[in-house]
């Protein structure tokens, strides 16, 4: 949902800053793709089991607008009963009418972007709203009905101290969320945090007190009842987010909207694509009957056994399942990739009988691990 | 049929970088009609891409142009180019040897300059007749009254009559041509005495094997000709003569003073070498021409491939690129830290620079470089001599008598303002000022001696930058002095990596080795662990630096919208870490390995 009320200084995604979106005619866009695509893939009754209304800002439209966005895509499929569709909030437009109004749409989940709750974090964030407001719309969507609400928290934010996260992830733990997910501050090309913080990293906490801070919040959150179950993200047991956790493990998904990707698994060993980022080329494009698709890939069986174990790895607890990926591949992880010894020696990664998975020391340093490890013969 | 000696004008061309030679060359073949504009590249002379890059010659080219003169007559004027680089000298002087003239091409605002000079001696001492040029003459900074004075001070030369021209404009360039055959004298030769001709340049070929570049002094050189190289004594059959016009055009035969080359079925430049005599087998000339001399590696470095399995390509490359330069050597070397790998010697830094751009490039290798090195001549205490091309090599110092080092005499050109620059610059280095001279009221001229391995490690560069790219230099092989020298390890991580040690003067070692880990602690990334960089003189530890261990690289978000992006970064990234050296546990990327080069 490609429109935001005040853009983020640090987010790079590609959204439109507007006081109101057009979001009839987006939602009509969105209709058609769908209409288009479920015709040329044959989706039609296909499956439904998730369904994610995020990126820029969702909570922007009106529930009515929700509501005839979820109608027109669960009359395209076979929904499940159990239906898990979330919405991402942010707290600067949402009251408990609005909230009241998604949830009778049929938004079972919400996902709240606090990113903070210490309001000189949020100035320099950027963001359009106070920590007041973040505890409002929390208890808002309580209000509302809402059994599964989720928070977004960012760390490792200019001018943060491990006791100001401290108080933060105190804060949060207390809400009792179902769900949490914890970003470090990612400094991304093209924003203007890349050119406020990029050279030197001044004002932003060191590489030592970001990890520190990360292992803070699993162990809090963790001695608080929840399951630390990907690199970012928690939850009460039973409430994992099942939208991304099929990213995880590779299952299909289509995406609608300006920027969104799409996965098939197969055939071969699957292929992506992905729609043009601006939003009012994609409803040009899409009213002209035209395809809003950017570009496509078919994924070689190198690349396809990359992902799973680049995605595989972050799932904490379940990690890199030996069984699927055999099964997918032919080859065991521990086969088809070298590195592994030098990475259990250094108690970097743990194999279990049916998985591997990081250790403690591992889960800081993914990327590192994962450039540790090659495919044998390429 | 030879063609009349004296319709012949072989000549040279002198100039330091950037004062217009090869543009110079360009006009004249352009004038001549020897090539027209449209197959006119800009530089035609300089054939190698990177030659072209560099803006240098390094192989020396010819071209035969054809003339018709003012007094009626057709010339045959054959131009010698010569290479531009101070490394190169040997190669330039026989160059030289195969004119009878040489034009001094001189910037007329910026003037005389070291490389000139030494070029210019090299041609006095070749006995040529040679006449100035001033070129760049439409730049409004141009003082040609001035430029004139300085030539006939500094060089010694009658400057009176000095043509002057732009080469970049075309202006004066006929002026020049006739100038070739006025004042440039006929080859002397005849045609009747046994063959003897001149190698002044040699390369592989692909299709033709060797090709020589001769200039004939007596007798004639054709077709089925049974040649000998009198260095050597080895023989082969002519199948070929030819001149290069530029393009290479075979003709029946070469005679006295005529410059061309020889296609004889010879398959590596080893064969032959620059400098040699070629004679007639059947009849032989008694005495080869004087001043023969075997090219001499003075600097030495170690090559190895990044990843192992390159090792039999790199083998491969440097037998191809051997072929075609006599003065690379190389022999196979085996490194604790890098595995297989050559020691290879070059004729100085920049021509090791040429090489090792070349091995990546046109062969495809990513490549180690250790730092570059003299040979030390050692003398152990039983007695024996050794050469010691590789630090790691050095004995260990109980069985050492002494070490010397080869030095070398540089002079040096600069304005004067920054006179003081440079002569700190050469007392840094371990220089022995000889003479200091103010050659105009702007320009000065100094002479020191100075350890080779010095100019080897960074002076170039530091000179660049102390003179603002203003000062140029010049320097010949001395003699071997005995110095007070010590090896300096590195240790990463307790290990002694053989590769990255380094001999250095005894009085600098623990600056040195104090700059070297710093330096290495830049260049060295992060790890997992932490890295400890030692730098050592026997068993004493003098420097030590921490890399400490990379905490956090995870990446926070990897949702559907990331996957693909997130795995094309880490294909990149992984292909990044392929041209880094694992030695130990440790990655270093191949610029550490050069630390030193950087450091002051």
């Amino acid at each position: 949902m490609p429109f935001c009320r005040r853009k983020c200084p640090y987010c790079d995604f590609k959204s439109i800053e507007t006081k109101s979106a057009p979001e009839e005619r987006f939602a009509l866009c969105l209709t058609k793709e769908l209409e288009k695509i479920t015709g040329e893939a044959g989706l039609h009754e296909a499956r439904l089991s998730t369904l994610y209304l995020g990126g820029g800002t969702p909570s922007i439209l009106s529930p009515d607008t929700v509501a005839s966005i979820l109608d027109s895509i669960r009359s395209f499929f076979k929904p499940d009963k159990d239906l898990e569709v979330t919405l991402e909030v942010n707290p600067d437009t949402v009251d408990l009418g609005k909230l009241t109004g998604f949830r009778s749409s049929g938004v079972t989940r919400l996902s709240i972007g606090f990113q903070a709750l210490d309001d000189r974090h949020l100035v320099l964030l950027g963001r359009a709203h106070t920590a007041e407001a973040s505890l409002r719309a929390f208890s808002s969507a309580r209000e509302a009905g809402f059994t599964n609400a989720g928070v977004d928290l960012m760390f490792a934010i200019p001018g943060q101290t491990l006791s100001d996260w401290e108080a933060t992830l105190r804060k949060v733990s207390a809400l009792r969320p179902e769900h949490i997910s914890l970003y470090g501050l990612t400094i991304e090309e093209g924003t203007p945090f890349h050119g406020r913080y990029a050279k030197g990293r001044v004002g932003l906490p060191t590489e030592e007190i970001e990890a520190s801070m990360y292992l803070m919040a699993k162990d809090m959150l963790t001695a608080a009842g929840y399951c630390h179950y990907e690199v970012s993200n928690f939850s009460l047991p039973g409430f994992e987010s099942r939208h991304n956790s099929s990213y995880w493990k590779g299952a299909h998904y289509l995406g609608l909207g300006p920027s969104a990707h799409s996965y098939l698994s197969k055939p071969l060993w699957g292929s992506r694509w992905w729609n043009i980022a601006g939003p009012y080329e994609y409803m040009d494009l899409v009213e002209r009957g035209e395809s809003p698709i950017e570009a496509k890939e078919a994924l070689t069986r190198e690349e396809a056994m990359l992902e799973a174990l680049m995605l595989g790895l972050r799932m904490v607890e379940e990690g890199l399942k030996t069984g699927p990926f055999t099964q997918r591949f032919g080859l065991s992880p521990m086969e088809a990739f070298s590195g592994w010894d030098g990475l259990l020696s250094d108690g970097l990664v743990e194999a279990l009988s049916d998985r591997v998975v990081l250790t403690r020391k591992g889960l800081l340093l993914l990327n590192e691990i994962l450039l540790k490890l090659s495919l044998k013969g390429a | 049929m030879a063609t009349d000696v004296q319709k012949i004008r072989n000549f040279s061309i002198i100039a330091h970088i950037d004062h217009g030679k090869s543009t110079l060359s360009d006009r004249l073949l352009e004038y001549t009609g020897t090539i027209t504009k449209r197959e006119m590249m800009d530089q035609f002379l300089d054939k190698m891409d990177l030659e072209r890059e560099r803006g240098i010659t390094i192989k020396a080219q010819t071209a035969r142009l054809v003339y018709k003169a003012d007094d009626g007559n057709t010339y045959i004027l054959n131009l010698i180019d010569t290479p531009g680089h101070v490394d190169f000298s040997y190669e330039v002087s026989r160059s030289l040897t195969a004119c009878e003239g040489a034009l001094l091409i001189v910037d007329a605002s910026q003037g005389v300059e070291a490389q000139t000079l030494a070029h210019l001696y090299t041609a006095v001492d070749v006995g040529l007749d040679i006449f100035p040029v001033l070129n760049k003459i439409d730049l409004p900074s141009a003082d040609p009254e001035r430029i004139k004075e300085e030539i006939e001070e500094v060089c010694g030369i009658d400057a009176s009559e000095a043509v002057l021209t732009s080469a970049k404009a075309g202006i004066g360039i006929k002026d020049v041509l006739e100038a070739i055959v006025k004042r440039i004298p006929p080859p002397k030769g005849d045609i009747n005495k046994p063959l003897k001709a001149l190698v002044f340049d040699c390369w592989y070929d692909t299709y033709q094997g060797v090709v020589v570049q001769i200039r004939v002094m007596d007798g004639v050189i054709k077709k089925g000709t049974r040649l000998r190289f009198m260095a050597n004594g080895k023989e082969f059959d002519v199948d070929k003569v030819g001149v290069f016009t530029p393009g290479p055009k075979t003709i029946d035969e070469l005679g006295p003073g005529e410059v061309g080359f020889v296609i004889a079925g010879i398959k590596e430049v080893r064969d032959t070498s620059v400098g040699d005599t070629i004679t007639d087998a059947a009849n032989p000339t008694a005495e080869p021409l004087p001043g023969y001399k075997p090219a001499k590696s003075m600097v030495f470095s170690g090559l190895y491939p990044v990843d192992s399995s390159q090792y039999e390509d790199l083998k491969e490359a440097v037998q191809k690129l051997r072929l075609n330069d006599s003065s690379f050597t190389f022999e196979p070397e085996t490194s604790l830290a890098l595995g297989f790998g050559f020691r290879c010697g070059f004729l100085g830094l920049f021509h090791m620079e040429i090489i090792q751009e070349r091995l990546e490039r046109e062969y495809n290798l990513s490549l180690i470089t250790t730092a570059p090195t003299v040979a030390y001549r050692v003398t152990k205490t039983d007695g024996e001599v050794l050469m010691v091309e590789n630090p790691s090599e050095l004995p260990t110092p109980q069985y050492i008598e002494m070490i010397e080092e080869p030095f070398i005499n540089a002079t040096l050109h600069m304005p004067s303002e920054y006179l003081g620059a440079v002569l700190g610059l050469c007392e840094g280095k371990r220089g022995i000022q000889k003479e200091i001279k103010f050659i105009s009221t702007t320009r000065a001229m100094v002479l020191y001696e100075i350890p080779l391995n010095e100019i080897v490690l960074d002076f170039y560069d530091k000179l660049k930058t102390l003179t603002k790219g203003y000062a140029s230099m010049d320097y010949e092989y001395l003699d071997f002095r005995r110095s007070d020298l010590v090896k300096l390890d590195i240790l990463i991580n307790s290990e002694g990596v053989d590769a990255l040690s380094l001999i250095v003067p005894r009085e600098r070692a623990f600056s040195r080795g104090k700059e070297l880990a710093e330096k290495m602690k830049e260049i060295i990334p992060r790890q997992m662990f932490e890295v400890i960089i030692q730098a050592a003189i026997g068993s004493k530890i003098i420097a030590r630096e921490t890399i400490k261990a990379l905490r956090k690289n995870v990446t926070a978000k990897c949702y559907g919208g990331d996957i693909s992006r997130k795995r094309k970064l880490l294909e990149k990234q992984k292909e990044g870490k392929k041209r880094m050296k694992q030695v130990g546990r440790v990655e270093l990327p191949q610029e550490a390995f050069l630390a030193v080069l950087k450091v002051s």
